[in-house]
């Protein structure tokens, strides 16, 4: 079976990770496992100085793992080698029902458009992505060819991911 | 997705008979009835509005115009202003009332093909032998005609402009929920259907 994934993709301070994190919720309530990826910014950091896990990645390990009976993580170093694409992130990912993606503007994976009045930029994404399927917006949106839902009514929008991956279908 | 199709969700009744407001705005399945609609009618559509009367700011949170008409002419007058809104980009309107939170999945998909491509053909859903012209895929080439006709000495009467030209009606069949068989066209009136709305809700879930 083909992963399901369906991103979150807008501006700056445009609401993609409130978004992002209410569809976790919501789609986790109505009982499906929900994964997430989440494209960051250059240097970001899960770990800080002073750790057991940041002193071997400083000492030069290329890949450290930290495990706990709660969780665990791997932080791998890229050194020479690109970032991996989306495809391969993907691809290290344990079963699950749906990956939400935030971030990947550029990715080809089918994505909502977060406006909010606030953001950064307003200028509409979706003219120049065929891959945006609609748009979540805190303003009445006129002159969109894209279904346009509000940005707080989440079941709609959790709806709408679910037909439009397949997840479920409509009676 | 039928780009040249653009939604339409009627919502400008006075709710009478539920004590006024908003009734599309009441209460159903943890949202509203109008965000019920608006998840059926979006994966069969793409452009979307809400055609109402009065402040739009109470609509806003949707995402969606939301088109004002010459309040007081019923639904049609909605339409006409619907068609006007959507020439420009769209050769039909699909009409949804936002009162009927069930409405077939398929509906739009049925509609266009029962038309044949007939460019001026209206199309019409019915359930149980019963005519819904609130449900229909509408040429947006007859807004002028329905602009002489709601000038005319109607009664402003959906039917009336529908069987006034060329159209199909389309059956779709009943729903069966959890054993129990409901109409897709039930609509919200009185505060007793919004609770059989409830237990449909649930029974669906």
């Amino acid at each position: 079976m083909t992963q399901r994934v369906f991103g979150i993709t807008g501006w700056k301070n445009s609401g993609k990770t409130t978004l992002t994190e209410r569809l976790v919720a919501e789609l986790t309530a109505r009982g499906w496992r929900v994964s997430t990826v989440k494209h960051a910014h250059h240097a970001f950091d899960i770990d800080k100085p002073g750790t057991d896990s940041f002193r071997h990645r400083a000492a030069g390990a290329r890949e450290v793992a930290i495990v706990s009976g709660k969780r665990w993580a791997l932080m791998h170093e890229l050194t020479s080698e690109d970032e991996p694409s989306l495809d391969a992130i993907l691809a290290r990912l344990s079963p699950c029902d749906i990956v939400l993606v935030e971030g990947y503007k550029r990715e080809a994976h089918k994505k909502i458009e977060t406006r909010r009045l606030e953001a950064k930029d307003t200028a509409p994404l979706s003219a120049n992505d065929p891959n945006i399927v609609a748009i979540a917006a805190d303003h009445p949106v006129s002159g969109e060819r894209l279904p346009v839902f509000g940005i707080d009514d989440i079941a709609v929008i959790a709806d709408f991911i679910e037909t439009t991956t397949g997840l479920k279908k409509l009676t | 997705m039928q780009e040249d199709i653009a939604g339409l969700i009627l919502s400008g009744g006075r709710a009478t008979r539920m004590g006024g407001g908003d009734k599309t705005l009441r209460p159903l399945g943890g949202r509203t009835i109008l965000s019920q609609v608006i998840s059926r009618l979006a994966p069969q559509t793409g452009r979307m509005a809400i055609s109402a009367n009065g402040d739009p700011a109470r609509l806003a949170g949707f995402g969606l115009p939301v088109i004002a008409d010459t309040a007081g002419a019923g639904p049609l007058a909605g339409i006409l202003a619907g068609m006007e809104w959507a020439r420009p980009v769209a050769s039909h309107i699909l009409t949804v009332a936002g009162d009927t939170p069930f409405f077939p999945a398929n509906l739009c998909e049925k509609l266009d093909a029962a038309r044949k491509g007939e460019a001026g053909r209206i199309a019409v859903a019915c359930s149980d032998g019963e005519q819904h012209p609130t449900f229909a895929l509408w040429p947006v080439t007859l807004h002028d005609e329905l602009l002489v006709f709601l000038g005319g000495q109607h009664k402003f009467r959906v039917r009336a402009f529908i069987e006034s030209h060329d159209f199909v009606e389309v059956d779709f069949p009943m729903l069966d929920v959890a054993e129990k068989i409901v109409d897709p066209f039930f609509n919200i009136n009185t505060p007793g259907e919004l609770q059989e709305a409830e237990a449909i809700v649930r029974a669906m879930i």
